[in-house]
């Protein structure tokens, strides 16, 4: 087995490699990362612990940059790993839009807190702490636990770049969900709760039991429904910027950078025009110390900000970095990201800096949650969307399919399953007639409830064959004689 | 391989007396290209080493992965989740029986992807972005991703099988956006195959670019389906996405331990007679195609050799889909479906070229199953999808909507989305055609449990009585 270098003398190692070959430019981020994670499926638990390391380089030759990555820290893997990046920036040719790799931030300002109580985590202070949850919702009558997970992340990562870029970064986050059925009414139904921030100090773990034991109840006895109409369509904050899929993710894929210079979306050439109703503020707060993973700057070196994207309506700017806030003569905002978040999404040794939102809000509006109720004529209120990745990005053009509630005559009626709404998003958000004073802070956003008016809605009924199968399941379980063979 | 450091782990993990202990040790090599509008936005190379172990001690699993230099750091990791598991852990774990083996699998690449210049790779992926611009401008915007992948892999087990493999995957992806006002439409095309740099020679990647390239202008142009309910017919990419992401997620033995709509339904007739459906790991070749399947393999990631799976017989649930624990838990045989994406990823139930084949003496050609259809739609270049198994709901991408009328395709329609019910939709299958469609089109990453794997392939048109459109 060849040498390997500890991660410290790799990174020092490289940027003088990289130097030696000729680079014009160079850049090296190493990260060390740690993760527990705990899950739980019904009653069989999954618990895996790992340690992972690696190194990235962009190097940049001839006006172009290349990216490569190695997980293996020998001497050889290293050379070839700059090798290879340094032969893909030349062989690219002169980029113009390419102007230089981040130069230090003048602001000289204090690092994110970093909760030392992440370390001391250990898998049977977690798995305890499952334990109760998965207790607290089986004590509740009709309802049993489903699945879950909790999760620990911590990262050490250090970025270097030839134009004097040095900033060593560590932070983490713990984080869990967990999700129950209910046998309640003819259609068996579930839910979940989620929950999770930078600092365990502050993290209750409860909090996960009673929003999934909450939900889940209020779940209870959905029904399907024949549907089609153009109604009012609330969406609760889980259903708007939930880590899961909310409609407002595709917003923020349509405002960045990248895909606003390439003109797959509606919103390029579009900066202080009217796009949404006056009452609509998006903002991304990437330097929000409560979130998960936070730090105070972004992939490549530049200080985070608290960005406001759209500012009562109007178009104010794009989630930039510095290559796409160059090519279309703005300047970064601190928007280049080299992972997802803790599990969820990229390797960061693995991924070439690109622009993703850190933390988004939207801003509360005028009206209680239980005002927009009370003022639904007819409609849904929708906790959770699915099918939203294959909405087309380019137009904003949705058809998903939630759960939520219907509403008529300002009352939640009951739940219903396989609630269908399309549109297009860019109408949509001119068509908000109501956002609530109150906000929910999920995982990564804080977000409140919204109604959207004319929405086209469809739905339908389970077939007269399924339903049958259902009444006699209910039957059969509510007289003991056979066990939900849903769960 | 490196048979000495395997053995140290299994000496370290004999002293626990463990019940079983398994061992990945990857060393893959990466190469990808992205180009946006005839400029390379990302050039990514490297590669991605290490070593998982998973032991299995009384009843309960410990999993941990690291760098092979850190591998008793890595075991202790992996014991001390073990020990933590079986406080949690109230079930017994058996693993199903399979015959140890050992084998060097290295899938051939006539034409070596990693031996291919980033200069040669670079000139075919800007080449593929002008041919998906249009003289009259209609293209506003390009995107190709090309990526190729080769997958080294030993697997050991404390069993006794070791497997070396080698299996390259080289794919293209290719996203028009064509813009006309405010209205836009994303168009998309793939090529893709377990295999090397060769593909580009056996497939036309031109006129591949072209047909993309024209499908999104006229999608563009195509007026928007009225949302509502219609009797439809699949094409095959679309019998492949309603197969793997309504049936085939929910057939899944791991999942069914907990939950889910399939769930206690083994042995029951769900679907008309002339339903099978098929997970498939040995289907390399389709017939009149030189390109390998996306989801074929020769071992699972517990060293069991794949096969081919009847899922659903006749109509009726035959199997769940199995890695080692769930084959034993539902008193099941293993069906090869223990896959893990990387080193570091839990193993789980994975699929691999899933779709709906009609029984014999009921295979239809695709004309037939159109005509199945009086008034409807014909919905083709499924793109995407996403599946509730509990809830047994399901929503997919197409990228193509024709009208049919009294059994013959009429009019294009804009890009839309289905939803409906799995156990409804498999109901009211109406017929389907073997005739399978081009693997190197049914080109798939599924995603679970925040892994991906890569999965195909096409099946035969199918015809379905009703189906959710959405708008």
């Amino acid at each position: 087995m060849a040498k390997t270098m500890t991660l410290d003398d790799a990174l020092v190692y490289g940027m003088k490699f990289a130097k030696k070959s000729g680079a014009d430019q160079s850049e090296v981020f190493s990260v060390t990362s740690k993760e527990i994670s705990v899950d739980v499926e019904k009653d069989l638990p999954k618990i895996v612990t790992g340690i992972a390391e690696g190194l990235s380089f962009r190097i940049v030759k001839n006006n172009n940059q290349g990216f490569a990555f190695t997980k293996t820290l020998t001497k050889e893997r290293i050379e070839n790993t700059i090798t290879i990046a340094m032969q893909n920036a030349k062989a690219k040719g002169k980029d113009p839009d390419f102007k230089t790799l981040p130069h230090p931030s003048k602001k000289k300002l204090k690092a994110f807190a970093f909760d030392k109580g992440l370390e001391d985590i250990t898998t049977d202070f977690l798995a305890n702490k499952f334990k109760n949850i998965i207790d607290s919702i089986n004590d509740v009558k009709h309802l049993h636990y489903l699945q879950g997970s909790i999760f620990v992340g911590i990262s050490d990562e250090h970025l270097v770049n030839s134009n004097g870029v040095d900033i060593k970064t560590k932070s983490g986050g713990i984080g869990g969900y967990a999700a129950a059925i209910t046998t309640k009414g003819l259609i068996p139904n579930y839910s979940f709760g989620i929950k999770g921030g930078s600092s365990l100090k502050k993290f209750t773990f409860e909090s996960i039991a009673q929003e999934a034991i909450d939900q889940t109840l209020r779940a209870a006895s959905p029904k399907t429904m024949n549907f089609e109409n153009e109604v009012s369509i609330i969406l609760e904050p889980e259903a708007s910027l939930g880590l899961l899929g909310g409609l407002f993710n595709l917003l923020a894929n349509q405002l960045q950078g990248d895909n606003v210079a390439s003109g797959a979306t509606p919103y390029s050439d579009q900066v202080g025009n009217l796009v949404a109703i006056e009452d609509f503020s998006f903002v991304d707060n990437a330097i929000n110390e409560e979130k998960l993973s936070t730090s105070r700057y972004d992939g490549e070196g530049v200080l985070r900000e608290k960005t406001t994207l759209i500012d009562k309506g109007v178009l104010k700017t794009y989630l930039l970095d510095s290559y796409y806030g160059t090519k279309l003569g703005l300047e970064s905002n601190g928007k280049s990201s080299r992972s997802g978040v803790m599990g969820f999404g990229s390797d960061p040794v693995k991924t070439p800096p690109r622009i993703a939102a850190t933390s988004l809000e939207i801003l509360p509006g005028g009206f209680s949650k239980d005002e927009i109720i009370a003022e639904t004529k007819e409609g849904f209120m929708i906790r959770s969307l699915m099918g939203l990745h294959m909405s087309d990005q380019s137009s904003g053009r949705f058809a998903v399919t939630g759960f939520g509630w219907y509403v008529k005559n300002g009352e939640v009626k009951h739940p219903v399953q396989g609630i269908n709404i399309s549109g297009m998003l860019p109408d949509l958000i001119k068509n908000i007639d109501m956002i609530s004073s109150e906000r929910q802070s999920l995982l990564l956003t804080e977000c409140p409830y919204i109604r959207f008016a004319n929405v086209s809605t469809t739905g339908k009924k389970f077939d007269f064959k399924t339903r049958f199968g259902l009444s006699i399941i209910k039957v059969l379980t509510t007289l003991k004689l056979m066990k939900n063979p849903m769960f | 391989m490196d048979e000495n450091l395997y053995k140290k782990i299994f000496d370290l993990a004999s002293k626990e007396s463990p019940t079983y202990v398994d061992i990945r040790d990857e060393d893959s090599i990466y190469s990808s290209i992205q180009v946006v509008d005839g400029k390379i936005e990302t050039s990514v190379a490297g590669t991605e080493a290490g070593i998982g172990i998973r032991l299995l001690i009384d009843d309960a699993w410990g999993f941990a992965y690291g760098s092979k230099d850190k591998y008793k750091e890595v075991f202790k990791m992996a014991l001390s989740a073990q020990k933590t598991s079986k406080t949690l852990s109230k079930s017994k774990i058996e693993l199903a029986p399979v015959k140890t083996q050992k084998d060097k699998v290295v899938i051939k690449q006539k034409k070596p992807s990693q031996e291919i210049s980033f200069e040669e790779k670079m000139k075919l992926v800007l080449d593929i972005d002008k041919k998906l611009k249009d003289e009259e401008q209609k293209i506003k915007a390009t995107l190709v991703l090309y990526r190729d992948v080769l997958r080294r892999q030993t697997f050991t087990n404390s069993e006794g099988t070791l497997i070396y493999e080698e299996r390259p995957y080289t794919f293209l992806y290719m996203a028009p956006t064509a813009k006309k006002g405010t209205d836009t439409n994303q168009g998309l095309g793939r090529i893709g195959h377990v295999g090397g740099f060769e593909i580009f020679d056996i497939v036309d990647v031109n006129e591949r670019a072209e047909t993309t390239k024209i499908r999104t202008i006229k999608g563009l142009e195509a007026k928007a389906v009225k949302a509502g309910r219609y009797p439809v017919v699949f094409d095959g990419s679309l019998n492949f996405l309603f197969a793997h992401e309504a049936a085939g997620h929910s057939a899944e033995g791991d999942f069914l331990r907990t939950a889910g709509v399939l769930r206690n339904k083994l042995g029951k007739k769900l679907a008309p007679e002339f339903v099978n459906l098929i997970d498939d790991g040995t289907l390399e070749y389709i017939k009149d195609y030189k390109t390998r399947t996306f989801g074929f393999m020769k071992y699972d990631d517990e060293g069991v050799p794949v096969e081919r799976t009847e899922i659903f017989k006749n109509g009726v649930l035959e199997t769940y889909m199995t890695d080692r624990a769930t084959a034993a838990y539902h008193n099941l045989k293993t069906t090869g479906n223990c896959r893990a994406e990387y080193y570091s990823s839990f193993p789980i139930v994975r699929m691999r070229n899933t779709y709906l084949e009609a029984s014999k003496g009921y295979d239809m050609t695709e004309e037939e199953v159109v005509e199945l259809i009086d008034d409807g739609l014909l919905l083709r270049r499924g793109g995407g999808g996403q599946v509730d198994p509990i809830r047994g709901t399901f929503n997919f991408g197409t990228g193509e909507v024709y009208e049919i009328h009294k059994g013959e395709i009429g009019e294009l329609r804009k890009a839309t989305t289905i939803s409906g019910n799995t156990l409804e939709t498999l109901g009211k299958l109406m017929g389907i055609s073997n005739h399978m469609t081009d693997p190197s089109n049914s080109v798939g990453f599924c995603g679970k449990d925040g892994q991906r794997a890569p999965t195909g392939t096409g099946g035969g048109w199918c015809a379905v009585k009703t189906m959710t459109v959405g708008g």
